[in-house]
């Protein structure tokens, strides 16, 4: 037993707790005992955080799992914001406790997470591919977990063979890799130069456009928004959608550094067609599961922008993005919550997620209609939420570069994104489209199960919190994801460099 | 040498992409789809051998490994549409519109 083995799993144990509590859930499905789900889940999620939290914080040789896995702040932020989405999509998933399917989406969704982590904690490619199938398999299995329902059947298969033909394709990019550098460890691969990556390159950005749901490689994305149960929709709009982003960003940061000529028009090119098509399209919905698909491909282009910057700045860049990913996760997780306690979870949601259910809802239920008005208002990016500050990070991080014409799209798109997430407050408070005068509805939620309506509650409650929180204490964030280094005060050993970026970065220090 | 294979591969992997996006069936789409996988993995065997090392044939039992549980996972999903929809081809099964 020595130190470096300590080490080695150290870094594999946020993962490794994740999928001991799949395991538990598992077994626990088969009895009948389920008042046992949400302290375990709460118990394993906070040991995940805790130890991803000391595998940054400690320093670490690169000898042992170190050439698999990463752990510094960057990891460790992602691994926050991916565990954090994760618990609060899976009190979501809450439909009826005698109900099958909740156990399969439980399970479903930890084993999902735990590809996700590993998938942004990957410093090698065979992890970085297995993690990105662990987290793929199960979300399309996931999204087909409505069994009885034609529309989750139609959305898992479409899904299945989209997302493997992208996989597919981002493997072939693999091997490329492998064959021009003889070597899969993604930090090697940036010291070498040969015309074969320039076709890995294009693969992989394919096979990861696909997965992100960029705009021409999005057709799957309103579908299986529209087609998946309620319960789960949120956690693959929120959890894909970051480890996606992620991974990508770390496999161009880290590998393709040297690339970012060819790279950075194509990065830039579909930013702004995903934006300017995602909010376009939205414009046009009425089912609010599609509306909120379009608008993130529109938020996924905003992210996809910040990767042009990356050769001129660093760090800084690292949380402008991780903060932008944290701010999606939680609009979008608020959002669904507040769509989950209009529609129910029955076999009615899909013919209530319309625009109409939300006719007068501020008047009626007046929280649930403000938490909807702030999410709405943090999509749209309103300032002090935390869309606005996450906006804002990017677009000053961009303009850093020359291309300014693309902070120019980003602005015009976010002031055509206003639009449709307005139009949901006003049908809310104004009734303008669809109101019917004099006509009382029910008040009650639509969730018969008391217990189920409570965690939505908790989950908006959360959210909304949240939003205004790091919206106005925006440097609370930065504060949270630096803590590992600066508690342990290691910084000049325990991180785990990441080359040709952080070069640049101390070269402008030195100015 | 190892270009006569890396060419075999390539056409696997464009039989599989065309054998995709021309057929409706899905059980044929799932097979395309496997032909896809062990085209690259053939690409990781034949590169394995022109760098003298391992790592590429580690990669290729890993791959394996992966589309096995994949075809598991789509097997299910297309039985699944079977039972709702009657029928493996996917433009019947093609009614989510706004």
């Amino acid at each position: 037993m020595n130190i470096e083995f300590f080490d080695s799993i150290l870094r594999v144990l946020p993962v490794l707790v994740v999928i001991t509590l799949a395991i538990i859930q598992l077994l626990l499905g088969l009895s009948k005992e389920k008042s046992l789900k949400l302290p375990l889940l709460v118990l394993f999620v906070l040991f995940a955080v805790f130890f991803s939290f000391l595998g940054a914080g400690i320093p670490v040789k690169n000898g042992g799992a170190g050439l698999l896995f990463q752990a510094d702040s960057l990891t460790w932020s992602l691994n926050f914001i991916l565990l954090s989405a994760y618990f609060l999509s899976a009190c979501l998933n809450n439909k009826q406790a005698t109900d099958k399917s909740v156990v399969d989406s439980d399970v479903l969704m930890a084993f999902a997470t735990s590809g996700a982590m590993l998938m942004v904690a990957a410093a090698n490619l065979i992890v970085l591919f297995i993690g990105f199938e662990i987290l793929s398999i199960a979300v399309y299995a996931l999204s087909g977990v409505a069994k009885k329902e034609k529309a989750s059947a139609e959305a898992s298969l479409k899904y299945f063979i989209l997302g493997c033909f992208a996989s597919a394709f981002m493997l072939y990019g693999f091997a490329l890799i492998y064959g021009a550098t003889g070597n899969l460890d993604l930090a090697v691969i940036a010291k070498s130069d040969n015309t074969m990556l320039y076709l890995a390159l294009g693969l992989i950005i394919f096979g990861f456009a696909f997965k992100i749901g960029l705009m021409p490689f999005h057709y799957w994305k309103p579908d299986v928004y529209q087609g998946a149960p309620i319960t789960v929709v949120s956690f693959i709009a929120v959890v894909v959608q970051i480890a996606a982003l992620a991974a990508f960003f770390k496999l161009l940061a880290i590998s393709f550094i040297e690339f970012s000529a060819v790279w950075v028009p194509v990065i830039a090119g579909l930013a702004v067609l995903s934006m300017t098509v995602g909010n376009l399209l939205a414009l046009r919905q009425d089912s609010l599961k599609r509306m909120l698909a379009y608008s993130s491909i529109a938020h996924a282009g905003y992210i996809l922008m910040a990767f042009v910057a990356l050769k001129n700045s660093a760090e800084l860049l690292y949380s402008s993005i991780t903060y932008y990913l944290l701010a999606y996760a939680l609009m979008t997780i608020g959002a669904f919550a507040v769509l989950m306690l209009v529609t129910g979870a029955g076999a009615e949601q899909y013919k209530k997620d319309r625009l109409m259910t939300f006719d007068g809802l501020g008047w009626e239920r007046p929280a649930l209609g403000f938490a909807m008005t702030l999410f709405m208002l943090s999509l749209a990016g309103i300032p002090p939420l935390v869309g606005f500050v996450g906006k804002f990070y990017v677009f000053s991080e961009v303009i850093k570069t020359d291309l300014i014409w693309l902070v120019v799209a980003a602005a015009i798109n976010s002031v055509i994104s206003f639009c449709y997430y307005l139009r949901v407050v006003l049908v809310m408070y104004f009734k303008t489209e669809y109101g019917v005068k004099g006509k009382k509805r029910q008040t009650k939620d639509s969730l018969d199960n008391i217990l189920a309506t409570g965690y939505l509650k908790f989950v908006v409650t959360i959210s909304a919190v949240c939003v205004i929180f790091f919206g106005v204490y925006a440097q609370g964030w930065t504060k949270l994801s630096e803590l590992p280094n600066n508690l342990f005060s290691l910084k000049q050993s325990s991180k785990v460099k990441v080359d040709g970026a952080n070069m640049s970065h101390s070269v402008e220090l030195l100015h | 040498m190892i270009t006569f294979y890396l060419i075999i591969a390539a056409l696997l992997f464009g039989i599989g992409v065309l054998g995709i996006l021309v057929r409706r069936n899905v059980l044929v789409m799932l097979m395309c789809l496997e032909l896809m996988l062990n085209a690259v993995n053939l690409t990781l065997v034949a590169f394995s051998r022109l760098h003298a090392n391992l790592e590429g044939q580690i990669f290729v039992l890993f791959v394996m490994c992966v589309a096995a549980a994949e075809v598991v996972v789509g097997l299910a999903i297309i039985v699944n549409l079977f039972r709702n929809f009657y029928t493996v081809d996917v433009d019947i099964a093609n009614g989510l519109k706004n």
